[in-house]
This record gives structure tokens, sequence and C-alpha cells, in this order.
């Protein structure tokens, strides 16, 4: 299991790479959204609370009101946060790649929405992978909800892919030992499409950041990527999220056959 | 203390959280010194702005529809606004944020949230026009 020291991953590299793409200082501001706001209306309340209104039934209900929802947004906030930065435990079992899409599938909705049709191109005799099912399932149903979100409301097709691939030469992004694949390496590639709306190219770099999000408030947290990277690494596995010339996404998520791991 | 309607400084409060501007609305009414309105839809911003006509806008900068630096290049390129003194209101006063929003909204001044009634008034005693 363990790496030459060279291969290991280095976190400050990493953090400078987040630098440079404009990310850390997105996570910064994001956090800073989600925290200020809350905090600038108990600031006010208190304000409000030490200010010359007299303080009838109806104004201490209405204090009361602003300083809890605040707190309890700073809460969940806070909460999100640690649930993206926690460490996941695993349980691993050989699973097959196509039967984890289906429960996806299932549970990302996308089955029933009537506007969204979708393709499937499953291969077949694939080898199994050691996975943490529910993670695994939980990571894929985040991409498949981004790709339907994507094409709503108009609608569109969905199709899901999976194959077999072995890797020619050894491949790695970066530093990190995640995304490691060496010759001869067993994977299965599994890969979501959409005919949605697709990534604007200067956003690319932020999207599997914590918090980045451009759907309305309430809608989206920001977090569905962050957490199915974060499972992807722990399997080392890769997960790629690119434009598809014909408009849309394709996410490419390629994990180790059981064998290989 | 408090002055007649036609003295009182007119405050526009821009803010897609309607708690936020509220409260400022509140605050600031109990001083006696402004007549305070609030608008929570950027999209309506602009119509309020013609409507009321304030003295002075408290913007917010990341609002969904249209954001801060929309609203302030539309007030700045209309002949009718663009005497209006606007500062903003924000969480996120960073260079990287003012990049992004293609450098409109550096020229302008900031009140970093969160910010106390007292420094609310403050900044925008300072930067009312005369
Ligand atoms: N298939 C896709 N098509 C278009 N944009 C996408 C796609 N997948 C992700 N994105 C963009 O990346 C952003 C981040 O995605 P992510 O899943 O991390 O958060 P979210 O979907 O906004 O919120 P959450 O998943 O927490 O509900 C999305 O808001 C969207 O702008
Ligand atoms: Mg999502």
């Amino acid at each position: 299991m363990s790496e030459p020291t060279a291969q290991s991953p280095r976190p400050e590299n990493t953090l400078r790479q987040l630098e440079e793409a404009g990310a850390l200082s997105h996570f910064a501001s994001s956090i800073a959204h989600e925290v200020c706001n809350p905090l600038s209306q108990i600031v006010l309340a208190t304000d409000l609370l030490a200010g010359p209104r007299p303080l009838n039934e109806d104004l201490r209900k209405k204090i009361t009101g602003f300083l809890r929802q605040g707190a309890d947004r700073i809460d969940k906030a806070m909460k999100q946060m640690l649930r993206a930065c926690a460490p996941i435990e695993t349980s691993m079992t050989p699973e097959n790649v196509n039967t984890l899409l289906d429960d996806a599938l299932a549970a990302s909705g996308a089955a029933a929405a009537a506007s969204i049709h979708v393709e499937k191109h499953y291969g077949g005799s694939l080898p199994p992978v050691l996975v943490d099912r529910q993670h695994v399932t939980e990571a894929i149903t985040h991409v498949i909800s981004n790709a339907i979100d994507a094409m709503m409301p108009t609608g569109g097709t969905l199709t899901l892919k999976t194959e077999l691939k072995v890797f020619e030469s050894s491949e790695r992004e970066g530093w990190q030992r995640q995304s490691w694949f060496r010759a001869g390496d067993r994977a299965v590639v599994i890969e979501i499409t959409d005919t949605g709306h697709g990534i604007e190219a200067a956003k690319m770099p932020l999207i599997f950041e914590p918090f980045y999000t451009t759907k309305p408030a309430g809608k989206g947290a920001g977090l569905g990527l962050t957490v199915a990277k974060k499972i992807v690494d722990l399997h080392y596995g890769r997960l790629e999220i690119n434009n598809r010339r014909e408009g849309g996404v394709r996410a490419t998520l390629t994990l180790k056959t059981a064998s290989h791991i | 203390m408090s002055e007649t309607a036609a003295t009182k400084k007119k405050i526009l409060l821009i803010d897609d959280e309607p708690f936020i501007t509220n409260l400022m609305a509140m605050n600031l009414e109990d001083t006696g010194r402004y007549e305070v309105r609030e608008q929570n839809d950027s999209l309506q911003a602009l119509d309020t702005i013609m409507d009321f006509v304030p003295d002075l806008i408290v913007l917010d900068v990341m609002m969904p529809d249209l954001d801060g630096a929309d609203i302030i290049y539309r007030i700045k390129n209309d002949s009718r606004l663009k005497h209006i003194a606007v500062v903003f209101h924000t969480a996120t006063v960073r260079d990287a944020e003012l990049s992004v929003h293609g450098g409109i909204i550096s020229g302008f001044p900031f009140l970093p949230k969160p910010a106390t009634t007292e420094q609310m008034i403050a900044f925008i005693e300072k930067h009312l026009p005369a």
C-alpha cells in the first residue's frame, strides 16, 4: 500500500495549486458569506435590543427570532463544512458498477423525471470493483443529480456508459497518489454524460471546491462534487468533469478493479 | 431630536436577505435621521431607485439575478441616477472577489459585514452627499 515518499501527496503543493486556481480565496469568501450574513443579523438584532425602541411582546418575539435564525444558520454552515471535511469510514466489498449505477440513478430520481431520457450502454461481464458500496453510490448520485439539474427544466438525455479499461502506460495527476494508475492496471470506467448547459470554462477549477455553486440559495449547497471527489479519492479512483464539444458535460469515474487494489 | 421629513436623508437598502435589511431599517429609523426603504429583489432594484430617489444606496454584492456589480454599472450609466452615492455592504471584501466582478466595484467604499449600527451610521454619514 505504501508508496515511495517522492510520490506521496504533498499538501502544500496541492494548496498552492488551489490558490493559483483562485479556489482557496473562493473557499474563504464562501465561508465568509455563510457566516458573516447571519452574524450581521445577530449584531443588528442586539443593536435593536439596546436601542430606543420600546420592547413590546411583538418586538421581543421578532428579535429573538432574528437571533435564533442567525445562530441556526451559522450552526448549519459549520456542520455542512465539517461534514465535507470529515474523515469517511469505509467498508469494502466487491461490487458490480452497473448495479451501483442503477442504484444511484434510482436515488437521484432521474428515472422518474419525464423530461429526462435515460440511455444505458453498460458493458457486459465487467470485473467487480472493491468499494464501499454506500459511499460510491452516493458519489455517483451527486454526479447524476448535477447532470439532471443542468438539463432542467427543458429536459434532455442522460447517458450512462460502463466499460473495462486496461492502462497502457502509467498515469497520474500532479502529486496525488489517489489518481495514480500504472501500466497494466485494469479499471472500470463509468461515463455519465448530459445534454445540459455545461460549465463556464473559467469556473472549471472551482467545481470541486466546497460551497461552490451556481444554483439558487436553498437549492444547492455546493458540496455534491466535493463529497464525490473525496469518496473517489478514498478509493484511489479518478473523477474527471469536462465539457463536451457537442454541449453538456461528461463525468468520467475510473475505479481500479478488485484484483488491483 | 427627530428631523422633519423634508430634511431626513433617504437611504435605500438593497440586499437579498430581508432579515438584514429589516434590522438595518429599524436601527437607522430609530435615529430619527433617515427615511429608509428596503428592496430584497435585485431585479426590482432599478425601479425602486427611480421611484424613491435615495440620497445614498447601501448595496449587497452577492445576490441572485443581478449582483451588486450589475446594479452599480446600471446606476453609473444612467444620467438620472449617477449622482446617487453608493456604498457596498458585504461579507466578502477581498481582492479576488473584486477582480471577479471585473474591477467595477473596486472604486466604491465598502462596509464589511458584520457591522454594528454605530459603524453603519458613521459610514453612511461619511459618504452622504452634502
Ligand atoms: N453536469 C453539470 N452541468 C453543468 N454544471 C455542472 C454540472 N455538474 C456540476 N456543475 C456545476 O458545478 C457546481 C458545483 O456542483 P456541486 O455538485 O458541487 O454543487 P451543487 O450541485 O451546486 O450543490 P449540491 O450538490 O450541494 O446540492 C454546480 O453548482 C454547477 O454550476
Ligand atoms: Mg450537486
